[in-house]
């Protein structure tokens, strides 16, 4: 029974990181909270669990052409080196503390994103009022000036 | 020159930013084994990448970091196969099911639901069990 709800906690995380929104934040507090997982456990889990998922979501992207190689050869470096460091770190902190900074990160996260995707509604709600003149019309001649 | 020996100093600022927010989203993935993507995306986009191109370099960075934070979570103990087994298993499954449904759901809805439940889910853990 135990394991039914384990798969689906893990399909709710795929489900959110499928569609490109961050799964492991919420596949992780699933974990703990619901299913009263070791937080250390729950994030070596969803870290597995991400590379076995992306690894061929990842060849797609390369297949497709969409990974930008300069932006990845600039920030992969550091980013590397910082979770590697961190990465030590972690088994060796108490779960309870690890679990409160993570809640925090949570709702830093939360907020943040959020009133981004308020932000972005808002100002896809104006362009739908003022709807602009197809690059078609522009053909020469008429600009956009003159259906104004 | 005055003023574009000031734009070279809020260029190189802003160059050093980029690298800061790099490092801290590496620290953040290896730290909580997960969430790194959260920060790359923002950060990709920043520099110049569209949506998609950013979600997809972003997967190009966060897989080998968190490939590297797996290694020495299992190395260090941190490791429970029964769980490994099934929550991975059900998160390749979601993870496909995502995708494709990623074109069908009302995202605003979606993603507004997302983040409420992140920041209940983030209460609950500062307050502790």
């Amino acid at each position: 029974m135990n394991t039914l709800w384990f798969i689906l906690a893990g399909a709710a995380g795929g489900v959110i990181a499928g569609m490109g929104m961050g799964g492991g934040t919420l596949t992780i507090p699933l974990l703990t909270l619901a299913l009263g997982a070791d937080q250390k456990i729950a994030q070596s889990v969803n870290l597995i669990a991400f590379v076995v998922m992306s690894a061929p979501v990842l060849a797609i992207h390369i297949k497709n052409r969409l990974v930008d190689l300069p932006s990845l050869l600039k920030i992969a470096p550091l980013a590397l080196a910082g979770s590697a460091v961190c990465a030590w770190f972690a088994p060796e902190m108490p779960a309870d503390i690890l679990s409160r900074c993570f809640g925090g990160f949570l709702i830093v996260l939360g907020i943040w994103q959020g009133a981004k995707a308020i932000k972005e509604k808002l100002k896809g709600k104006e362009e739908k009022f003022s709807p602009q003149i197809p690059r078609s019309f522009n053909c020469g001649f008429l600009s956009k000036k003159d259906f104004r | 020159m005055d003023v574009s020996a000031k734009e070279k100093s809020t260029k190189r600022r802003k160059e050093k930013l980029k690298y800061l927010a790099a490092l801290a989203a590496g620290c953040v993935n290896g730290l909580f084994g997960g969430g790194g993507g959260m920060l790359v995306v923002p950060l990709l986009t920043g520099m110049g990448l569209d949506a998609k191109k950013a979600h997809a370099t972003a997967v190009a960075v966060i897989l080998p970091l968190c490939f590297i934070s797996a290694l020495i979570y299992v190395v260090k103990g941190c490791f429970d196969m029964t769980l490994t087994l099934t929550v991975g298993g059900g998160v390749v499954a979601g993870g496909v099911l995502g995708a494709l449904l990623l074109k069908k759901a009302d995202n605003f809805l979606l993603s507004g639901l997302f983040y409420l439940v992140m920041i209940g889910a983030g209460i609950k853990m500062v307050i502790g069990r």
